[in-house]
């Protein structure tokens, strides 16, 4: 490898100024006549030689390599020539090869310096050599005698001194160069890890920068996007305050509105309430007063029919049993509009429950109404069971009901028609079935007329007599006895069948 | 001796025909037509039963039921109470305040007879 061009010129310039020195050091002899001419033309000679090879070096610092070793070994030959012509053995100045064998360690490595130091040790062994066996002539300056220098002893401690010396400066120089070539590998490697080092410091301050700059442009954004969002905040908050007032307002008016209706409820619940009690009071009266003249009537009716007030005529006796069952029609009318409205105000019906007997009752319902059955030319037939239980209840009630019940089959069954009553046990109670081949229900109408009032076809009803109520009084005397009541039919012009349960109580 | 009965009773027909009635069954027969009169006819005339009205003016038949049956002089007296308020509790009232018996109007004259033959034998 080519050495440093730094180290190149360091060695031509003490290159330089050695020729220079040695020029002006001959220059000064030859002017004081100190040495002889043809020395002096000699070592000019050898000067410009060396100032030669300095100079091709310098024109040729591109490619130094080779011009290196011409110039370094023009110089050991002109400074071993310079030596044997000024002493040879004698000159204490052998060790000048050195700065050679230094040099040459210095720009290049150990192995050219030991190289060098071979060259100018086998230089220096030759020249010994030489002289000692008086090959060559042998150039004194101390005009010693030959004794004195061709001393066998003083030759060897020359040559091994010289070995020694010039190998030294080869190892020391050459290492010398070789840490200090480590040393500036080190430094360039750690100048260039700092270099690379501040690059990436460099990139860090330039990726942070650009990071700053990102930030900030994200914080102006969010900054006016923040200001947008609070604008819009704004403007929905007053929005709603708006809102509220309004809805706030509408709610005033509502109450206001609620409260008025309040008033008006409770006044109206007033007046129900008064009107309430005016029906009561109404109802007790007319009870009262419905049922007065009824007393005495019953009661001449008896005298009459008795003919404890005189014996009647036959005719005088059909006509007093027509005004007696109209009597006893009416207070069943009476007593039907007292229970109506006693059921219509929750209030429970008077019931005095005793053991009676379904059949009784039945079969004296059926006697009673037997008449009105002829008057149509109506079949009632009845098949009760034998041995049915008794059971607890109003038999006054029950036989209201099954009155009821009949008159409604009697109504709505055409002449010539027939009614069943039934009655038989099933399960745990009792069951009595009221069937006529009537005109029948509409499936719509099978629990309507169980209401009050209700009547399908109020001509038919109002032309037989009646106000609708028969069946929902029959409906309250059941269940207040614990049982059911319901009607079925086939449909309209194919009959209908009423049937009501009472439970047998145990026993 | 004739039994004497008392009938205590505001509507006219009312009493009038069960005067007839009784007195038909040989009965003697005599009408107050207030509380007030009842009690006066029954300290004065100690009748043998009294069939008592609860719905007459002033004083009410259970008012006079009390007073008659709280004074040792009268209370001996069976009474009947004969009245349209036929309800439960008007006859518990009734018996509670002494009554005998109570028979709601208008009635089976059948039972009216049986009713006093119950009392006067």
């Amino acid at each position: 490898m080519p050495p440093e061009i730094e180290k190149i010129k360091l060695y031509l310039r003490i290159k330089w100024w050695v020729i220079a020195a040695a020029a002006l050091l001959i220059g000064a002899e030859t002017f004081f006549g100190v040495v002889s001419p043809v020395a002096s033309l000699s070592s000019f000679i050898a000067l410009a030689i060396a100032a030669s090879s300095a100079l091709f070096l310098q024109l040729r610092i591109e490619k130094p390599t080779v011009p290196i070793h011409i110039s370094l070994n023009f110089d050991l030959f002109l400074i071993i020539l310079a030596l044997y012509f000024n002493g040879g053995i004698e000159n204490s100045w052998l060790f000048f090869p050195v700065f050679i064998i230094f040099f040459s360690g210095y720009l290049f490595s150990v192995r050219a310096s030991l190289a060098y130091a071979v060259v100018s040790y086998l230089s220096i062994l030759l020249m010994f050599f030489l002289e000692y066996f008086k090959i060559i002539p042998h150039f004194g300056i101390y005009n010693l005698p030959e004794l004195y220098w061709r001393n066998t002893e003083y030759c060897i401690d020359y040559l091994v001194g010289m070995f020694m010396l010039y190998f030294f400066a080869a190892f020391s120089s050459g290492y010398l160069n070789q840490i200090m070539a480590q040393a500036a590998e080190r430094l360039g490697r750690s100048l260039k890890e700092t270099q690379t080092a501040q690059k990436e410091s460099e990139n860090a301050r330039k990726a942070l920068l650009n990071l700053t700059e990102d930030l900030t442009r994200a914080r102006d954004t969010l900054e006016a996007r923040v200001k947008e969002r609070t604008a819009e905040l704004e403007e929905a908050k007053s929005n709603l305050e708006q809102k509220v007032a309004e809805r706030t307002a509408e709610l005033e008016k509502s109450r206001r509105a609620v409260i008025h209706m309040m008033k008006d409820l409770k006044d109206d619940m007033e007046k129900l309430k008064v009107i309430d009690r005016m029906k009561t009071e109404f109802l007790s009266m007319v009870s009262h007063e419905l049922r007065t003249p009824l007393t005495p009537i019953k009661g001449y009716l008896y005298l009459l029919t008795s003919e404890k007030m005189g014996s009647l005529t036959d005719q005088q006796k059909k006509a007093l049993e027509i005004i007696s069952r109209q009597s006893e029609h009416l207070q069943t009318l009476i007593d039907s509009i007292l229970d109506l409205s006693r059921i219509e105000r929750g209030q429970p019906l008077p019931l005095k429950k005793e053991p009676m007997s379904i059949k009784a009752a039945i079969e004296e319902v059926a006697e009673a109404m037997k008449i009105q059955a002829q008057a149509k030319q109506l079949n009632l037939i009845l098949e009760i069971q034998e041995n049915l239980p008794t059971i607890m209840g109003d038999s006054i009630k029950i036989k209201r009901a099954l009155t009821n019940l009949l008159g409604n089959a009697f109504k709505f069954t055409p002449e010539g028609g027939e009614v069943k009553v039934r009655a038989f046990a099933e399960d745990s109670s009792l069951r009595v079935e009221v069937i006529d081949n009537g005109i029948g229900l509409a499936p719509e109408n099978l629990t309507k007329i169980f209401e009050k009032f209700y009547q399908v076809d109020s001509s038919i009803t109002r032309a037989a007599g009646g106000m609708g109520m028969g069946l929902p009084i029959a409906k309250e005397i059941v269940e207040l006895h614990g049982g059911k009541i319901w009607a079925e039919s086939e449909g309209l012009g194919k009959g209908s069948k009423f049937i009501f349960t009472l439970p047998i109580t145990g026993g | 001796m004739k039994k004497r009965i008392l009938i205590i009773e505001d509507h006219p027909e009312t009493s009038e025909m069960m005067a007839r009635m009784l007195e038909l069954e040989g009965y003697e027969v005599l009408i107050a037509s207030d509380g007030k009169m009842g009690i006066e006819k029954t300290l004065s005339e100690k009748p043998n039963l009294i069939l008592l009205d609860v719905m007459l003016p002033g004083m009410s038949g259970f008012e006079v039921c009390e007073k008659l049956k709280s004074d040792p002089k009268t209370s001996q007296i069976p009474i009947i109470i004969v009245s349209i308020r036929a309800a439960e509790e008007s006859i518990r009232k009734g018996k509670s305040l002494g009554a005998n018996d109570y028979l709601p109007k208008p009635f089976d004259p059948a039972k009216l007879l049986e009713l006093v033959k119950k009392y006067l034998g």
